[in-house]
């Protein structure tokens, strides 16, 4: 049976996860501010 | 303010849904301990005992009480945070082993997760996490939106979970993710809390003023307030800090026991048996294996072949 990959040994897709984690972080950290600061 | 003038009544679906819900976490979890020592793969009980203890934690950061005084107390809703991402967090993980996540991780969703308990993925998102929500904009709009509130609770539950899935859980690591990188990764979570610490403790300025009429129903001053909340969490994290210490200690010396004793086995039983070979095997948990094979090979009266371990 072959086994599915493993992704904690691809690097690379950690990498690119961190990359769209920190984008989303981001975004959401603008979207509040901005939503309070016109509240 | 005495306990007895406590809101309590005002949030009767927290007081009486939120326990259930977190308690009932433990049923497949019970039910999956018992199926794996039906078969002869028993979980251990220390393991169901943190985790049940990170469940009761969890209920108590989330039962209403706690949540009333974190409105009123920058303290109190520190506390209610530590428990949340650092205490409760750290004894699911504890509780968790490889076969009692199998069926999670047949999941295709979650198992692609598992990139979060990547140590590099896992200390950058949590580090982030921690940071963003101590800014003064969100943490105040979480405290006066509940949606938002629940949501900073789950980000610092799910991504403790990650950062100590990374140092302690029990899928596997990458390669690099030595003893020595996991010292590197306990300093630097040392290190990111310390500096949020000093920050509140040494800044001199309120940075949630949302707190000061609580801190003024509780005659204590907003500075204060955010001077004790910043000690407590440099003290509970030196605490775990330690506590981290001791068993990175401990795991460097079994190892090193475990390492010799098989290159012991090897050198007394005419079988070759590279040092980094059996290095590997202790180090990824799978001394037992390398332990079947030489005492195979020494049954057998033939040498060892270098097969990988892990």
């Amino acid at each position: 049976m072959r086994h599915p990959p493993n992704p904690i040994r691809s690097e690379a897709s950690a990498f690119e996860f961190l990359f769209w984690a920190l984008g989303a972080i981001a975004v959401f950290v603008i979207v509040v501010a901005v939503i309070e600061a016109l509240a | 303010m005495p306990l007895q003038a406590l809101p309590f009544g005002l949030a009767p679906v927290q007081t009486i849904a939120m326990p259930i819900v977190v308690l009932l976490a433990f049923v497949p979890y019970w039910i999956r301990a018992r199926t794996l020592a039906a078969d002869g793969r028993p979980v251990p009980t220390w393991r169901i005992v943190c985790f049940a203890c990170g469940l009761l934690v969890l209920e108590v950061a989330l039962s209403a009480p706690v949540d009333t005084l974190s409105d009123q107390l920058l303290l109190a809703h520190m506390a209610e945070h530590l428990l949340i991402g650092d205490i409760a967090a750290l004894l699911l993980v504890l509780g968790l082993t490889g076969p009692m996540m199998a069926p999670l991780l047949r999941n295709p969703i979650i198992s692609r997760l598992r990139v979060l308990s990547h140590p590099v993925v896992a200390i950058v998102v949590w580090g982030v996490n921690f940071y963003v929500w101590h800014l003064p904009v969100l943490y105040q709009a979480a405290l006066r939106h509940d949606a938002l509130h629940a949501l900073e609770h789950a980000t610092f539950l799910a991504f403790g979970i990650a950062v100590w899935m990374a140092l302690l859980g029990p899928l596997p690591k990458p390669s690099w993710f030595s003893n020595a990188a996991r010292l590197v990764f306990i300093v630097a979570m040392r290190l990111i809390g310390t500096v949020l610490a000093n920050i509140m403790i040494f800044g001199g300025t309120v940075f949630y003023p949302y707190y000061v009429p609580g801190d003024g129903q509780w005659h204590i001053s907003p500075l204060a307030d955010q001077v004790a909340a910043g000690g407590l969490m440099m003290v509970e994290e030196s605490l775990l800090t330690i506590g981290l210490f001791c068993w990175l200690f401990l795991r460097v010396a079994r190892q090193n026991d475990q390492r010799q004793e098989l290159l012991d086995y090897a050198t007394q039983h005419g079988i070759e048996l590279d040092e980094r070979r059996a290095q590997r095997a202790v180090a990824s948990g799978r001394s037992d294996e390398l332990w079947t094979r030489l005492r195979e090979r020494a049954g057998a009266g033939t040498p060892a072949q270098h097969h990988p371990v892990s």
